[in-house]
């Protein structure tokens, strides 16, 4: 036998014992490096290679009893309180949909198909597992970019705001908000070793996302992406994930962070009725007839909410209870505490931020930069939502809500929420064993431009 | 002198922590420091130190992280944790009361029959 298959066969025995094959190629290279440590130091003492392997591995100690013992220790860690939480976001959804339909009466709008293909898909993802973005990380963003600039060329535009269309089915281009956090955290992945060209280049992938959605227009989408990119790129930057200096990175981060904020004050100085959603956010009543109508019925329902059962009619609006248009797209949590009661209100709301902290705790616990990235973007998308669509539902809005995740009305934006978290528990599932938190020595970095004690190095020679 | 394994067995998880106190290091290099400094004493297998440091991985005492050398080897390290810190903290109060309880009644020490 060549002296490294026998190396090669301890740490596949080794493997053998441990059942989660996730953890196999971690243990297995942790395992053979050390085995070719020692066989180096018998070499050195004077033993022939041969000899110094064999030396080794019976140094190493006895391969299936370390297997087994590691096979105690590396389990995948499924968090079964988040799927519990999950499906009943989801049972919510469903019964939400079922007894407010879409004129919000009673048992029009059940969408019991989209729930199951939401959590074929949910399941699909979790399954699949979050390692795979990781793999085609640098392919994500740029399919999703030209993807996301061939719709904006070929849809329609309703109302000013830009649609996908495709015979019946007619969807807000607002939603590419939901899935872009999660693309350009791939981007950070793949260029997290390219020093400051990576974190330059970062900056600049910022720019499509951004522009595409203040062009929709979306507003709230362009928040809830800058907020998650900027973010997961401060955080990617302060842990040194490009292999730069902590300060001058933070210090060129401020350059996308500045033109975020520019492009936000643009885009309010370019569009009156921004101006206008924060005034009437304050007081909606000066313009009861005009755009603050909707803004005032929803007050005016929550006012006469009771904490149990239907709320009574609100002054003003005549015998009939009146209509708030869009209930179970826009409005499912004021129609729900109109009809059922605060109660009903408080009930959603406490699992929703059960589920929010226990996400949040998760994510903080992640090791891995692909895990800490993947599952910080899908839940800061999740949790901006949720916030959104609260206050906006209190009738306090100042940005127009998206969705809320696996409970308003929508097809679209349920299965790619449903994506996301499927992802995102994943990460939470496995995230621990991911590999790719290597610190590659300066000389491997691709940079062609590095910044050293005060020295700026263009290395203009192709490596 | 060889020590039996028993008594290896309730000290290495601190001797582990001790050395990573000191500096981030890889496993082969805790085995070659610990035999090192106890004039091979410590001489600790693979196959008990890797079970023990995944265990303190998987328990938040420390963290792992790979590290390409200058010669292009790419080792896994090891580096202790603020909660490993707090955990040799403990251990070491846990062992220097063992140490001094098994010490005295080795020694003979007071004779409390008599106080």
């Amino acid at each position: 036998m060549h002296p490294y298959d026998e190396i090669k066969e301890y740490s596949k025995t080794v493997c053998d014992q441990i059942r989660w094959k996730k953890a196999h190629k971690i243990i297995a290279e942790e395992i053979e490096n050390h085995i070719c440590d020692q066989r180096d130091a018998y070499i050195h003492q004077g033993d022939d290679e041969e000899t110094a392997t064999h030396k080794a591995v019976l140094q190493m100690g006895d391969a299936v009893s370390l297997g087994t013992e590691l096979d105690k220790i590396h389990r995948p860690k499924p968090q079964w309180a988040m799927i519990a939480l999950t499906f009943m976001l989801m049972t919510i959804g469903m019964l939400s949909n079922y007894f407010i339909g879409s004129s919000g009466q009673s048992g029009s709008g059940f969408g019991f198909t989209s729930y199951i293909i939401a959590l074929t898909v949910f399941f699909a993802c979790y399954f699949i597992d979050f390692s795979v973005l990781g793999k085609s990380a640098k392919f994500i963003y740029p399919v999703i970019l030209i993807i996301s600039v061939f719709q904006m060329v070929t849809g329609i535009t309703i109302n000013g705001k830009i649609y996908f269309s495709a015979g019946r089915f007619t969807v807000s281009l607002s939603l590419l908000s939901l899935i872009f956090p999660l693309a350009y955290s791939l981007l950070i992945y793949a260029l997290r070793h390219n020093g400051y060209t990576g974190i330059a280049l970062c900056g600049i992938g910022y720019i499509p996302f951004a522009v595409i959605l203040l062009l929709v227009p979306s507003f709230s989408g362009f928040v809830l992406f800058s907020v998650s990119a900027l973010l997961n790129l401060y955080i990617a930057v302060a842990k040194g994930w490009f292999g730069n200096d902590k300060k001058n990175g933070l210090l060129l981060m401020l350059i996308p962070l500045c033109g975020a904020v520019a492009a936000a004050l643009i885009y309010f100085v370019e569009n009156p009725y921004s101006l206008d959603r924060i005034r009437l956010a304050i007081n909606p009543y000066t313009e009861k007839d005009g755009i603050g109508y909707l803004r005032c019925l929803v007050r005016d329902l929550l006012v006469n909410s009771k904490f149990a059962g239907m709320g009574t009619v609100p002054a003003g609006y005549g015998n009939d209870i009146p209509e708030l248009p869009l209930a179970h797209t826009d409005y499912i949590l004021t129609i729900i505490t109109y009809k059922y009661g605060w109660v009903a209100f408080i009930g959603i709301i406490a699992v929703i931020a059960v589920f929010s902290v226990l996400g949040i705790r998760y994510v903080l616990r992640q090791k891995s930069v692909l895990g800490t990235l993947v599952s910080l973007s899908v839940m800061l998308t999740i949790v901006l939502q949720i916030v959104f669509y609260v206050v906006n539902n209190l009738g306090f809005g100042i940005i127009s809500q998206l969705s809320l995740p696996l409970i308003s009305y929508g097809n679209t934006a349920l299965i790619i929420n449903s994506a996301l978290i499927g992802f995102m528990l994943s990460v939470f599932r496995t995230g621990d064993i991911i590999k790719d938190s290597k610190i590659m020595s300066p000389q491997k970095f691709n940079s062609k431009i590095s910044y050293n004690n005060g020295e700026l190095t263009i290395n203009i020679k192709s490596r | 002198m060889a020590v039996d394994k028993s008594l290896m067995a309730g000290s290495t998880t601190i001797l582990i922590l001790k050395l990573l106190d000191e500096k981030d290091m890889y496993g082969y290099q805790m085995i070659e420091t610990l035999a090192q400094r106890s004039d091979d004493t410590f001489n600790l297998k693979a196959g008990t130190l890797y079970p023990i440091l995944h265990n303190l991985a998987r328990n938040g005492y420390v963290e792992s992280y790979e590290k390409e050398e200058g010669n292009g080897k790419v080792r896994r390290y090891y580096h202790l944790t603020s909660k490993g810190k707090k955990i040799l903290d403990e251990k070491r109060k846990e062992w220097n009361t063992f140490y001094s309880a098994v010490n005295r009644i080795l020694d003979g020490g007071v004779n409390y029959a008599s106080v």
